[in-house]
């Protein structure tokens, strides 16, 4: 199963939630894949900063990101670009979202982990597959 | 050039194959009942005991810095009122 995480997720996990942990838990040992947006990488940074965090740790984040056969960002490309404006002008959606859900479907995610009200909307309208908790 | 300091100790072992591992050296190291050791026999008389170092993979590393970023509860709120922001 290939997750795409949005910034809720993240959360999630940073607050060690037991529904997070436990999905964690199962594409680490699995044959689970986390993809995570680079806009929501960003979303995670730009707070991490603001409450302080040093560079180095910032890096540290990144490389183990880097090497991990798990976890793969994905870059917002042309092909993610042209899917995120379509998507935002077809269902409204603002720009973060959109990119998040255009990541989601080029990258072929399966599932979607998110909380965030404008991609449930793109769920009902069946974009794509969203679980939350 | 320093001379390295070397500390050896006769130890006797016990019925079992026990030994114990001197004081000096358990706090030198930082050795507790819970600690791993690894036993290396070269089969020449020569017995080396290491800590063992278990290591991580990159995702429980990932997991471990996300732990230490500080961020505030509410953090999901801010980022959804900065998505929408632009409407």
């Amino acid at each position: 199963m290939k997750y795409c995480a949005d910034t809720w997720f993240l959360f999630e996990l940073k607050n060690k939630s037991k529904k997070a942990l436990e999905l964690y838990k199962e594409i680490l040992y699995g044959k689970g894949k986390l993809i995570i947006p680079s806009i929501c990488i960003f979303e995670l940074i730009r707070l991490a900063i603001r409450s302080g965090i040093t560079l180095s740790s910032i890096d540290s984040l990144i490389n183990e990101m880097k090497v991990s056969q798990k976890i793969q960002v994905i870059v917002l490309d042309e092909n993610i670009a042209k899917e995120a404006a379509k998507v935002s002008v077809t269902f409204g959606v603002p720009t973060v979202d959109s990119i998040v859900a255009a990541t989601f479907k080029i990258s072929g995610c399966d599932i979607l982990l998110s909380k965030d009200d404008d991609l449930s909307l793109l769920a009902k309208k069946k974009y794509l597959r969203i679980e939350n908790w | 050039m320093k001379e390295e300091k070397v500390y050896s100790k006769l130890v006797k072992v016990g019925e079992r194959g026990q030994i114990v591992i001197p004081e000096k050296i358990r706090r030198a190291e930082g050795i507790n009942s819970k600690s791993v050791l690894k036993i290396l026999n070269y089969g020449t008389g020569t017995i080396i005991l290491t800590k063992f170092r278990e290591t991580k993979t990159p995702e429980e590393n990932f997991f471990d810095i996300l732990q230490k970023i500080k961020i505030p509860k509410d953090s999901w709120k801010q980022i959804q009122k900065e998505r929408h922001k632009e409407r």
